[in-house]
């Protein structure tokens, strides 16, 4: 593992420096909350619970701010652009080991065997019937070092195979049942709406869901902040665990 | 989501994206333990090091 500031300067085109991670408390005690969230459903809760006024209720006055990736939401949150992120726990532990002052204080998405929202696909016509006849042949997934890649590896090895001699390379979800139709890749991870549209299609058919190797229930997608800007506002950190574990129950 | 009609008109507002949403599901509570099971995973195929989940969730405290 490297440093923060390298960990960082992989994430994004933001220009963070050490100077961003000097205390803040001062800022910290302002009573805008704004809200780093990204773009897949396990992230979406903060969209809900912005719209229902599920904080605005608490008087906590959040406004939320879409990044594409949530490297570069915990770019922002590490400088101070925004105070409170809803990334991938995966993603928020990496940080973490990278010594950015991140935790975690409420859960966002999670597993739950049997609902699934993702699966290993291969195309109708492949003849792979096990993710165990994926050893040395060609994997797609959105990102190797992420979620994506750790549970496909996880489904190849407790099917039986071997994911160490997996070729994987990295397509945009977007553009992987394409390339799953044209022969391109052996299979690949695809997530909802493109993995129930490809079902729904036929085009491709799935091998399982590599979360279910992970844990029949784990936390996928966790809201976090940095320990300086929790210490002044655990008021504010327990209204919004409080209001976004309530989502799911409140509808 | 429990109700995947309103979540979709809530997506488009804030993302522009159409479409049902999928059965993405939420957590009700806080447990660490719920956190182990992807750390684990992930120290285990050397993404992270070996973590403990409540050296990165907030006690509440």
């Amino acid at each position: 593992m490297s440093t923060r500031q390298a960990w960082l300067g992989d994430c994004s085109a933001l220009a963070v420096t050490p100077a961003m991670f000097v205390p803040r408390a001062a800022a910290a005690q302002a009573a805008p909350i704004k809200i780093a969230a990204g773009q897949i459903d396990a992230q979406a809760q903060a969209y809900y619970a912005q719209d229902q006024g599920y904080f605005h209720d608490r008087g906590l006055d959040t406004s939320i701010t879409t990044f594409h990736n949530g490297a570069a939401g915990a770019a922002a949150i590490a400088g101070g652009e925004a105070q409170v992120g809803v990334s991938r726990v995966l993603q928020i532990a990496q940080a973490h080991a990278h010594n950015l002052p991140f935790v975690i204080i409420a859960p966002g998405g999670i597993h739950e065997w049997p609902y699934h929202v993702s699966g290993l696909m291969v195309a109708a016509a492949s003849p792979i019937v096990s993710a165990k006849e994926l050893s040395g042949k060609i994997v797609a997934v959105a990102s190797l070092n992420g979620l994506d890649g750790l549970k496909v590896r996880a489904l190849i090895d407790r099917a039986g195979g071997d994911s160490s001699t997996v070729k994987f390379v990295e397509i945009p979800p977007s553009a992987t049942v394409e390339a799953l139709a044209q022969g391109r890749i052996a299979a690949s991870n695809v997530e909802d709406p493109e993995r129930s549209t490809a079902l729904r299609s036929g085009v491709a058919r799935s091998l399982g869901d590599g979360e279910d190797a992970i844990g029949v229930r784990f936390v996928q997608t966790g809201w976090y902040t940095t320990t300086e800007w929790l210490g002044a506002n655990k008021d504010a950190a327990a209204s919004l665990r409080q209001r976004s574990t309530r989502l799911e129950a409140g509808r | 989501m429990s109700a995947p009609g309103k979540a979709a008109l809530i997506l488009q507002k804030y993302l522009g994206v159409t479409g049902t949403p999928s059965a993405q599901r939420f957590a009700t509570a806080m447990r660490a333990a719920d956190f182990q099971p992807i750390l684990d995973a992930g120290a285990h195929y050397g993404l992270i090091p070996a973590t403990s989940a409540v050296t990165l969730v907030w006690d509440g405290r």
